[in-house]
């Protein structure tokens, strides 16, 4: 079982990221409970999980977003899921763009990919508490981070 | 109408076509004729809502509902869903152990029967294949049966769709950038919900002991089938969760509108859908354990909890 760091203090309600000092792993606040304990998922997985859809092409990745937003009762054959996957990318390119395009996540392109996709999965764990996090993680690096934010 | 709607693109369903093209397609047609009409006189009190109601012809999508780029949205059912039902259904209505009381009934399958499980493989083969393999009925109420339930599980079908436009369900997945796989099957059971209270109060209906367990035997099918062709995907329902909690809705919440007594009906149609796929042969679902039942009372309160402006 992923080891789990606990977070006593309150964080701030206005930003559901927090982070821990001297705790590796970065911070997704799962729920807010009556103790108000937050507990904080490790990231270990889950940049392992994204270096493995990092190996999947642009359109592969639209078609697993496609799958997961549609209301469809069965599952979308691959025309129809990466249609839907533009869509969501399109509708959400600037709730996306405001969300990582921030100081932490420009340093840390000039670092290792690892350092990248962790720096982008902290920003986006923030906003997305779900499944799914990985693979919209790894459909941003691939568009491209300079692209998106004008650091080109 | 809407604009730019991906299946905007899709055929409708060529009925006269369908209907030369082989003998057990003229009951396809025929029910296609009947559904097509129904679905839109159910969709009328969401004109303002939904822009466009379409049969759509043979994709390897059942059913759904889209969002067009007016905002309103686009409600579809597929003539594959239809099929496979109807493949369904009649080969569950082929067995003699099957509904033993509309009869007449028909002779036990031999050995040498095709096996049945093929039905349920993937669908654009159904749709390619099937045609041929409607099993025949011997006539009578049995025949009536098969059209019946047809009719029903794809009436419940589009009425599951409309729930989702209804509660809007699509305009809260537009609103968050990714609704967890625990949100979206909290959806599909409320909009199972709201299909159970508009199916079962359908002013054609009588509302008596054998017409709600036709609902029951149609509704219990029709999960059977959505879990077969979803299974494994986390945002989906199990059947027999959906079917349990449907039960449990009638049972609690409809008592008041319909009389007690018959809505047992219901839960005695989905007992006996359950026992006709045992008969056939393919794996049954039993009634849900009871962790996957807390799961799913989980998953509603989180749909509730995100619907209404929660986390």
């Amino acid at each position: 079982m992923a080891p789990r760091c606990e977070l006593t203090k309150q964080p701030d309600e206005s930003d559901n990221a927090a982070y821990v000092d001297g705790c590796p792993c970065a911070v997704q606040v799962l729920r807010w409970g009556d103790s108000h304990t937050v507990l904080l998922e490790n990231r270990m997985d889950s940049t392992t999980k994204l270096a493995a859809k990092l190996k999947l092409s642009e359109r592969e990745l639209l078609i697993e977003i496609g799958r997961n937003v549609g209301l469809y009762e069965s599952v979308p054959p691959d025309e129809v899921a990466e249609e839907e996957g533009r869509r969501w990318f399109r509708d959400r390119y600037e709730r996306l763009r405001t969300s990582v395009c921030v100081p932490a996540v420009r340093d840390a392109l000039d670092g290792t990919m690892g350092a990248l996709g962790l720096a982008v999965l902290n920003r986006l764990g923030a906003i997305i508490g779900a499944d799914g996090v990985e693979t919209v993680a790894a459909l941003l690096i691939k568009h491209g981070l300079d692209r998106m934010c004008g650091w080109e | 109408m809407c604009k730019n709607s991906p299946l905007n693109t899709l055929s409708t369903i060529d009925v006269e076509k369908l209907e030369k093209s082989a003998p057990a397609s003229k009951l396809l047609a025929r029910l296609c004729r009947v559904l097509e009409k129904k679905m839109k006189d159910a969709a009328a009190p969401w004109s303002t809502v939904v822009c466009d109601i379409a049969f759509t012809g043979y994709r390897d999508l059942l059913a759904g509902v889209q969002k067009g780029t007016c905002g309103r949205y686009r409600v579809f059912v597929d003539a594959t869903a239809v099929l496979q039902i109807l493949l369904v259904v009649s080969r569950l209505l082929a067995h003699h152990k099957v509904l033993t009381d509309i009869g007449p009934l028909p002779p036990p399958l031999s050995a040498s029967e095709r096996p049945a499980l093929w039905i349920l493989q993937d669908l654009p083969r159904v749709a390619k294949e099937g045609m041929r393999e409607v099993p025949r009925q011997h006539g009578g109420l049995r025949d009536s049966a098969v059209t019946s339930l047809v009719e029903r599980a794809m009436y419940f079908l589009f009425m599951h769709e409309i729930g989702h436009v209804h509660e809007r369900h699509g305009d809260y997945l537009d609103s968050v950038l990714l609704a967890s796989p625990s949100t979206r099957r909290g959806l599909e059971h409320r909009a199972d919900w709201f299909a159970l209270r508009k199916s079962l109060c359908r002013e054609e209906d009588q509302h008596t002991l054998p017409i709600f367990r036709l609902w029951g035997f149609a509704v219990g099918t029709l999960f059977a089938v959505l879990g077969v062709v979803n299974r494994n995907d986390p945002n989906y329902p199990s059947a027999s969760c959906r079917a349990h909690l449907c039960e449990g809705f009638v049972s609690t919440q409809m008592s008041g509108l319909v009389d007690e007594a018959d809505i047992k009906g219901f839960v005695y149609g989905t007992e006996e859908a359950r026992n006709a796929w045992n008969c056939v042969g393919w794996p049954a679902t039993g009634p849900p354990a009871i962790e996957e039942v807390k799961q799913a009372v989980s998953d509603i309160e989180q749909a509730d909890l995100e619907l209404n402006g929660g986390t």
